[in-house]
């Protein structure tokens, strides 16, 4: 059986955009890794709920992590590493494009990208004014005048 | 990575994709991430927003993802004259430290000597006594959902026991009048709810003799064994200063003292570097959140104080404090409370 470095498979949007990948990508997405494991993976692999730019960016995301993987539990320098292109990475992308990437990193399960996804949102929600997230939730207000100034009263000491 | 090849008629596209669009497990996924201190403004969103807030599902989730955070709970008693004890949360915003009030709880709360400790989000208040006899009443406060209960009854009544929790299950020993030794402990299983006794035979008690020699620790509290008698060490906190440097802190005649774990001959040595707080009787010393920390309790008249004490060791013989903050948290409504108003504390997770 040839290495995963050169065993090569063929991942497929939704859109019918094609990616080559080598087995070791392909392996960061647990649901993938099963098909190859049950050797369901002599075509293209069809991932029928991701857009090719959703995959595309997921595909980046895996190989930086094979490719930088930390040497072991001990290398922080390596962490630190890996947590600034991290951090630079999700820079890129609009809200939209961040819930595209949760559901997607969902799906194909790779536990390290729908953290970092997840962990992006909850920072762009925690500063946010009651009126913003509101919006970006889609709910309305259903306080009242005196039910919204009595949560303000319970809570004065962190409005203060 | 090559992109192969793109067809050309691409569908029509699909809706964006919104938050409110996200299946409810990768929602709470998102929110579990939001610090404890970003609840007061998020609570306002709306009352559904709110109540997910405080689920119990999103306590699951924070556990799960490993993004608990620790808040202190104490207890106080407001009036000496007339006894109305209450929890308190102490909130956790930095520069805002302020104690919350908890609900009142819906049984009656022993008055004194009952034995605290807690499991995650879950405060267990053991026995104690309640119109001056032992109780076997176990009362639970959920400090996510601020729901008061109670556990099935021990099989003996207690006030001062020790109590631990070790590998999920309450263990309770002493504090009880028979000398029976099957009477001298029991244990609580959260899974079968129910209480088994335990006998000086059954429970090894080797790790929570090795922490401070000749004396016996248990839920992070020192006691003094006469047989099978305990006795309760009041007020004194173990704190680890550094890696497996661990140091007695205690408070008495309004001022901190400290000393090694492990040397229990030694006397007290007081804790230098406080000036800043020499001018106020300490009465109380808690271990803080933030390991390796103490918080230290006072009043002023009507006002109780706290500040947060975290320390350097200075060779053998010296302990250095460094006030982190101090603030006054609470201020009592028109009643003098005496100096010794805090009866217990408990960290739980949120």
């Amino acid at each position: 059986m040839a290495s995963s470095s050169t065993n090569k498979f063929v991942l497929k949007s939704n859109d019918d955009v094609s990616f080559e990948v080598t087995e070791a990508v392909a392996r960061e997405f647990q649901v993938i890794a099963h098909i190859i494991d049950d050797d369901c993976a002599k075509k293209a692999i069809p991932l029928s709920n991701v857009t090719g730019e959703i995959l595309s960016k997921m595909i980046e995301y895996g190989k930086k992590h094979i490719e930088e993987a930390p040497v072991d539990e001990e290398d922080e320098e390596g962490k630190k590493k890996l947590q600034i292109w991290d951090e630079e990475f999700m820079k890129q992308f609009n809200m939209e494009i961040v819930f595209q990437l949760i559901l997607a990193s969902n799906y194909l399960n790779n536990k390290g990208l729908l953290d970092l996804t997840c962990c992006t949102v909850a920072d762009h929600i925690k500063d946010m004014t009651p009126d913003e997230v509101r919006t970006l939730f889609n709910v309305k207000n259903d306080y009242t005048t005196e039910e919204e100034e009595e949560i303000r009263k319970e809570n004065s000491w962190a409005f203060e | 990575m090559e992109e192969m090849n793109k067809s050309s008629e691409s569908p029509s596209p699909p809706p964006p994709t919104s938050f409110s669009s996200l299946p409810y497990d990768l929602v709470l996924n998102c929110l579990a991430r939001i610090s404890l201190i970003h609840r007061p403004t998020l609570s306002l969103v709306s009352k559904s927003f709110r109540s997910l807030l405080a689920s119990g599902e999103l306590y699951a989730a924070r556990s799960r993802i490993g993004k608990t955070e620790d808040c202190l709970y104490v207890f106080l008693n407001p009036n000496k004259r007339n006894p109305n004890p209450r929890w308190f949360a102490l909130a956790p915003i930095p520069q805002r430290q302020k104690l919350l009030p908890i609900p009142l709880c819906i049984y009656q709360h022993p008055q004194s000597s009952s034995t605290v400790v807690s499991i995650g989000s879950k405060i267990y208040i053991i026995g104690g006594f309640f119109k001056g006899i032992r109780c076997t009443r176990v009362l639970v406060l959920d400090c996510q959902s601020h729901q008061w209960s109670r556990l099935p009854q021990m099989r003996v009544r207690r006030a001062k026991a020790a109590a631990d929790v070790i590998d999920g299950k309450i263990y309770v020993i002493g504090g009880c009048k028979s000398n029976k030794s099957e009477d001298w402990g029991e244990v609580y299983d959260i899974k079968t709810q129910t209480w088994e006794p335990l006998s000086p035979e059954t429970l090894d008690l080797t790790p929570q003799k090795s922490v401070v020699p000749e004396r016996l620790v248990m839920g992070g509290k020192v006691y003094t064994k006469d047989g099978l008698k305990l006795n309760f060490k009041k007020g004194i906190c173990l704190v680890e200063i550094d890696k497996n440097v661990l140091c007695q802190i205690f408070v008495t005649n309004g001022k901190l003292f400290w000393r090694d774990a492990n040397e229990e001959l030694r006397g007290w040595c007081k804790v230098w570097g406080l000036e800043e707080l020499s001018s106020n009787y300490l009465v109380w010393v808690v271990n803080s959140c933030g390991g390796g920390r103490v918080i230290v309790w006072w009043k002023k008249q009507l006002e109780i104080w706290c500040a947060e004490i975290s320390f350097e060791r200075r060779g053998f013989e010296e302990l250095l404090g460094f006030v982190e903050w101090s603030k006054n948290v609470l201020t009592f409504d028109g009643c003098d409370s005496g100096f010794d108003f805090f009866l217990h504390s408990a960290i739980v997770t949120h």
